[in-house]
């Protein structure tokens, strides 16, 4: 299978500092899966803007996200404590998976 | 994740870049993970056991432990208390954190405070203004350009994820032992 590559977003306050933190993670989870992640940091007042402009196949964040945003938002707080952080990681693998089959 | 191509024109990811203008709150940081730069960690930006009454007095009492250094700006502190109360920092760990910070412009050199408190304080927990965490552990950090310090905030989740890390930062009981391990987690 040829690797398939997801532009994902990673949100959170400063759009760096916890976005950074989780970011590895994900192009880690989704590595094994035969798909590279392209993770691009944002603050959570743009996303409703960058999405629509297309593109984009899901976000994740530790921030709640203003406005409507038409592609799978994943909460990923749990990656930062580790609670929880196994169901987040197959939630991430479950959305990457719909999206490239 | 990616690093703005400007600043880190090895990135070799155009992909993003050229389908988007690019929004100045956007940061690409896949690109420049093996760039960075240092994070000062020592002793006199650590108190152990801190009677503090609230998250604001925290936040002053290791901002000015900051200011006396000249690495961050005067109103640094009151700029981290403004964004605490937009975005939250409060981790529920397995003791639970707060992870206060602000925007690059109000720091003058890139630093990580810590205050283990004697009573544990109140914060909204991050992603949430609702939830709470009673922080035990209140780690105040100061960077200077975050895109460039990626691996090492990789490791700081890595510190809040592991248990005994945690263990040791709480029951410290020596600024010096702390600022030393500290300086050797993040190395």
């Amino acid at each position: 299978m040829a690797n398939k590559k997801l532009t994902i977003l990673a949100v959170c306050g400063s759009g760096v500092v916890s976005s950074s933190m989780i970011s590895q993670k994900v192009e880690d989870t989704l590595e094994p899966l035969g798909i590279e992640a392209e993770v691009i940091g944002l603050l959570p007042t743009s996303v409703e803007e960058y999405v629509n402009r297309g593109g984009i196949d899901f976000v994740i964040s530790t921030s709640p996200i203003p406005g409507e945003i038409n592609v799978p938002v994943i909460k990923g707080v749990g990656l930062l404590t580790g609670f929880g952080e196994e169901e987040i990681l197959e939630e991430i693998r479950e959305t990457a998976r719909e999206i490239v089959e | 994740m990616r690093q703005l191509p400007s600043i880190c024109s090895d990135s070799g990811h155009v992909g993003g870049g050229s389908v988007f203008s690019p929004p100045q709150t956007r940061n690409d940081i896949s690109g420049c993970r093996k760039k960075m730069s240092k994070i000062i960690i020592s002793d006199d930006l650590i108190e152990l056991d801190l009677g503090a009454g609230s998250k604001e007095e925290v936040i002053h009492t290791l901002s000015d432990r900051m200011l006396a250094r000249d690495l961050v700006k005067e109103n640094y502190a009151g700029n981290v208390l403004r964004r605490e109360k937009e975005f939250p920092t409060g981790l529920p760990t397995s003791i639970p954190v707060a992870l206060c910070h602000t925007e690059a412009e109000f720091v003058l050199e890139s630093a990580l405070a810590v205050a283990t408190l004697k009573n544990p304080l109140e914060f909204s927990q991050m992603g949430s203004l609702e939830k709470k965490v009673q922080a035990e552990i209140v780690f105040l950090l100061a960077l200077k350009d975050p895109k460039k310090q990626v691996p090492w905030l990789q490791k700081m989740m890595n510190v809040f994820k592991d248990k005994d890390t945690l263990q040791k930062i709480r029951y410290s009981e020596n600024k010096q032992e702390l600022a030393s391990y500290l300086q050797r987690v993040f190395e």
